[in-house]
């Protein structure tokens, strides 16, 4: 943040040396242990999601014995496959050999848990190897849109909440409400209409090596986000500019600029930064379909694939690995929403200082 | 005597729902350089608006100055630039609200807010802000090493010792007190007026003292002006109001306390509500509740009327002062 | 004597029914939107008498991609007609206006029945969750924590994907997604509530605890439901379009918006008609029910209320 006053750092007296490391140390443990807490908290949730899906996938009316054989297996090698691929096991049995790996000379894995569904069925790549390799490309879109969305979304925010009811406000919030209520597919659609095929500026397939093709996948990815946060920091700004501190800082005599950016800017992003890291799992979900308009070799495309080829596992891992990525990721929102807001911060602190007072 | 502050014939005005609330009318006030002025009246009567007022901090869409002048130390304050306010503002004039609980920012630490006030009005190093902050601590009796804390670290009473801190940290030559220990437990509201006591008496600094509470304004003040629906109706030495209360609005306040200088007793109500400010009555304001109301009350806004430097806003001293004049 | 309450409930509701609408009413653009729903829906109601149902899913090759306002003759019920394509033709020379109206029929069933579902599950799994606490509350809670933490658009394509393309496995897939909304709100509103010393009164003066749920409870939950359910059934349409959109939903020769956008996709470059009618009947629904959502909030809102 450009404007800030820095009170601290350069101006450290030897008192202050001796006294703000031991202080840091104390906050650091205990938030410590309340991040192990959360991540403890996490697992149930984890193991439910997998849980689902799996169940999902079990009741799926696919074949995959059938698929391995094709239409003229005789009866017994169609049986014989079943035992094979662990198909004839009951549902709980599969689900713990779907976490803790199967062995089978051909079809066995290690198992969720350690990262291995052993071979696709219809591609028969290894799953966890697709996943992985794939991520990544997903991974540049999202946070492309991401930071698009943060980019553009706090600024105009900020304007808006400036000048409320202004002419600018007014337009901002027509789009935003355009870009919230947007399918993101027609987005593409009509991007690439423009500017694939009509301007010729972008090409209309994208691939992660070439950084002209990602512009109009992250532009459309990025709508729905950049509307939102576009909102949620012109409401939050909005809020905070009534605040009394706000007057505190006016009467002061400090500038608007030091007002906006150093005094209100701060408290106005604590929710903000909740929004984005939301909007960052939501962003992973409809990069799906944003991969599969342009053709994009991300996690998405190889999702959407799966579920058409009725590639059981491979839907199976890619579905899990979002879910858990979504879910780490909210996870670690919630501990840097920790490290922005001294209030929360100190919680821990202050827990910490009770039971040392109790002793 | 020495006028820090003269205010004449202002005006302030909000807007809200289309509708015009009338805050401050037509008021003339001057403050005398070194002293303490209590202004007391019911919630809603203009108070805050007219602190606000003072900093020329009513600002459109909300509200507006309509008219008026304020002069600080001879120089108009309505007709500064923003430049040339924000260099009085905090410097020359600060003003502590009633609220210590919102305040100060919350995640900012109490060492950087009064610091940045510093650095910005004194020609200093940020370092050496940080220790005059440090200082400015020491002196309302936090620890220094606190200054690296945030607020929500501190309980209210301490909080407020913070904006008191942070408001006398530039010398100012005024200060706006909007009834600085309301929001208080009555212990520590009686700790923190020391305090602000004894800083006040040693940088010789003028006080505009807001408050609720006659008892308050007769421990600390030297002067006090009663506001009723926007306008001063009665000022005068804190002697000659409290000892000779001329406006019956003034009488009501203290004739329903029984004894005024044992504790601080908040203002007993009168019967009746104050006039709605979008909607003022044609006459006197008070006329609708005033026990000794005649008919031109309900006619004619009273002008001032004096008696030496005691003034009062009342039809019937306006009528006496004819008599005197005619004899 | 519970219909008596019924009576006094609905009674008290209409008198706050006026004072809501003079709150609702000062906002333009909700009422505008207001009217451009009413008006989809009548076209979706009466969408068999604008076209035919049979004479929009049905090819007439010699008429594809036709212009907008282009005419053309169409071999329809062993005759032939003529016939304007007001918004143009599709690659099958299908009648896009007459799609749309009748997309239009589809995107409201299922915008209004994935809410109900969604509310009347979610309504009732909460109000047990709330009420009873205990073990039940815990695995509920647990279990929309779970649904919550699968992004939306993965937990509905895994649910078509496994339960098979049917329309209502659609309607399921997209009402699950907004079941934990409704849990929540329900829930958090009961638990506030149950211990309050009214309610307490009540019980002890030996209410029924439906009546309890209908005097108390309901009140405190109708409006954020309200505006939950508005906003959701702009999403749900959404959600439909893309899980049509990607050959998940409803699949053509069906009109759905979402499709007719997917089957477009191959002839924008020739025919850009095909491109904006349905995306903008898309956009113009669900911003609809955004601002209608949003004005409710704002006028059902007491801490907003001037
Ligand atoms: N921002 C504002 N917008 C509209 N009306 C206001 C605003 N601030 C204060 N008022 C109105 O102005 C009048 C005076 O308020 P105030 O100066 O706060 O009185 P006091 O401080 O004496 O309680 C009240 O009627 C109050 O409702
Ligand atoms: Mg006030």
């Amino acid at each position: 943040m450009p404007a800030l006053f820095i009170g601290g750092a350069g101006m450290l007296s030897n008192a202050d040396i001796a006294f703000v490391p031991d202080q840091y140390f104390r906050k650091g443990s205990v938030m410590f242990r309340y991040i192990m807490r959360r991540i403890l908290m996490l697992i149930p949730v984890l193991l439910g999601v997998t849980f689902i899906v799996f169940s999902l996938m079990y009741i799926t009316p696919s074949d995959p014995a059938q698929m391995m054989l094709g239409a003229n297996a005789s009866p017994a090698a169609y049986k014989q496959m079943r035992e094979d691929m662990g198909l004839d096991a009951p549902f709980i049995v599969q689900y713990g050999r779907f976490l803790f790996g199967y062995k089978h000379p051909v079809f066995g894995y290690k198992g969720l848990l350690f990262g291995d569904l052993g071979r696709s069925y219809v591609s028969n790549r290894i799953i966890f190897e697709l996943i992985l390799s794939s991520f990544p490309n997903t991974l540049i879109l999202s946070v492309g849109a991401l930071i698009l969305a943060l980019l553009l979304g706090i600024p105009i925010g900020i304007i808006s909440a400036t000048k409320p009811y202004s002419v600018a406000d007014m337009v901002f919030t027509v789009f935003a409400l355009l870009g919230a209520s947007m399918p993101v597919f027609w987005i593409a659609m009509v991007l690439i209409y423009t500017f694939a095929n009509n301007l010729r500026i972008f090409p209309a397939i994208a691939n992660p090596r070439d950084f002209l093709s990602l512009v109009l996948p992250i532009i459309t990815l990025s709508m729905n986000s950049m509307a939102i946060i576009m909102r949620m920091t012109r409401s939050s700004m909005l809020d905070v500019m009534q605040q009394d501190y706000i007057r505190t800082a006016r009467v002061k005599g400090m500038d608007e600029k030091t007002v906006v950016f150093k005094h209100a800017l701060r408290n106005a992003l604590i929710p903000v930064v909740t929004v984005a890291g939301l909007q960052f799992g939501s962003l992973l979900g409809g990069a799906v379909l944003t991969e599969k308009i342009f053709s994009y070799p991300g996690l998405g495309s190889i999702m959407v694939d799966a579920i058409f080829q009725k590639d059981t596992p491979q839907i199976l891992g890619s579905v899990c690995f979002v879910a858990i990525t979504f879910t780490v990721i909210n996870l670690a929102v919630d501990i840097l929403y920790g490290f922005i807001d001294p209030r929360i911060k100190s919680t821990f602190s202050t827990k910490k200082k009770l039971v040392r007072g109790n002793q | 005597m020495d006028k820090i502050l003269e205010i004449k014939d202002l005006h302030v005005h909000y807007y809200s729902n289309r509708r015009t609330v009338r805050a401050v009318n037509n008021l003339s006030l001057d403050m005398q350089r070194g002293r303490v002025l209590g202004l007391v009246g019911e919630t809603g009567a203009g108070k805050t608006t007219l602190a606000l007022s003072i900093l020329n901090m009513i600002s459109a869409p909300q509200g507006k100055i309509i008219s008026g002048s304020i002069r600080f130390d001879n120089t108009d304050i309505l007709g500064m630039s923003n430049q040339e306010l924000r260099e009085l503002r905090g410097k020359d004039i600060a003003m502590i609200f009633q609220d210590p609980m919102t305040a100060l920012n919350p995640v900012l630490t109490i060492g950087e807010q009064i610091a940045e006030t510093i650095f910005k009005h004194e020609k200093v190093s940020k370092a050496e802000a940080w220790s005059k902050a440090e200082e400015m601590l020491e002196t309302v009796g936090i620890p220094g090493v606190r200054a690296r804390e945030y607020p929500h670290q501190f309980s209210g009473g301490m909080k407020q010792r913070v904006v008191i801190a942070l408001s006398l940290a530039c010398n100012p030559r005024l200060l706006l007190a909007d009834e600085p220990t309301t929001a208080l437990d009555v212990t520590i509201q009686a700790q923190v007026l020391d305090l602000m006591r004894g800083l006040i008496k040693t940088n010789n600094t003028s006080v505009l003292f807001i408050t609720h509470s006659l008892g308050l304004v007769v421990e600390n003040c030297d002067e006090v002006a009663t506001m009723y629906a926007g306008e001063v109706v009665e000022y005068g030495t804190v002697k000659q109001v409290f000892g000779n209360p001329l406006h019956p609005y003034t009488k009501g306040l203290l004739g329903s306390l029984p004894d005024y200088s044992e504790g601080s007793p908040r203002l007993r109500p009168i019967p009746g509500l104050m006039p709605d400010p979008t909607n003022l009555p044609k006459g006197c304001y008070f006329s609708p509740r005033c026990p000794n109301v005649m008919p031109q009350c309900h006619e004619l806004h009273p002008e001032n009327s004096s008696i030496e430097v005691h003034l009062v806003k009342c039809h019937q001293y306006q009528e006496n002062l004819h008599v005197e004049q005619s004899i | 004597m519970s219909n008596q309450t019924f009576l006094r409930f609905f009674k008290r509701q209409s008198k706050n029914i006026s004072q809501f609408w003079r709150q609702f009413s000062r906002n333009k653009l909700a009422v505008a939107s207001l009217i451009l729903v009413l008006i989809f829906a009548l076209i979706a109601i009466f969408a068999d008498v604008l076209y035919s149902y049979d004479f929009v899913t049905s090819n007439s090759l010699e008429n594809a991609l036709l212009k907008p306002g282009e005419t053309g003759t169409v071999y329809f019920q062993e005759k032939d007609i003529e016939h304007t394509f007001i918004l143009g033709s599709d690659n099958y020379g299908r009648d896009i206006l007459g799609r749309l109206v009748h997309g239009a029929r589809i995107s409201m069933i299922i915008g209004f029945v994935t809410v109900a579902m969604a509310v009347v599950i979610g309504g009732i799994l909460g109000a047990i969750a709330g009420y009873k606490g205990g073990l039940f509350d815990t695995i509920i809670m647990r279990l929309t924590d779970i649904i919550l933490s699968i992004p939306t658009i993965l937990m509905s394509i895994a649910i078509v994907a496994a339960l098979g393309n049917s329309f209502f496995n659609l309607l399921i897939a997209i009402s699950t997604s907004l079941i934990p909304g409704y849990i929540r709100i329900v829930r958090a509103s009961i638990i506030s509530i149950k211990d309050q010393e009214y309610v307490e009164a009540a019980r002890v003066i030996g209410a029924g605890d439906f009546r309890i749920v209908l005097k108390h409870i309901l009140p405190n939950i109708t409006s954020p439901i309200i505006v939950q359910s508005t906003l959701n059934v702009g999403s749900s349409i959404l959600s439909a379009s893309w899980l049509s959109f990607l050959g998940l939903g409803i699949l053509p020769p069906k009109p759905e918006w979402g499709n007719m956008l997917s089957e477009a996709r191959e002839f924008i470059q020739y025919a850009p008609h095909l491109l904006f009618a349905p995306g903008i009947a898309i956009l113009l629904t669900v911003l609809a029910y955004n601002i209608i959502g949003d004005g409710l909030r704002d006028a059902l809102d007491p801490k907003l209320r001037r």
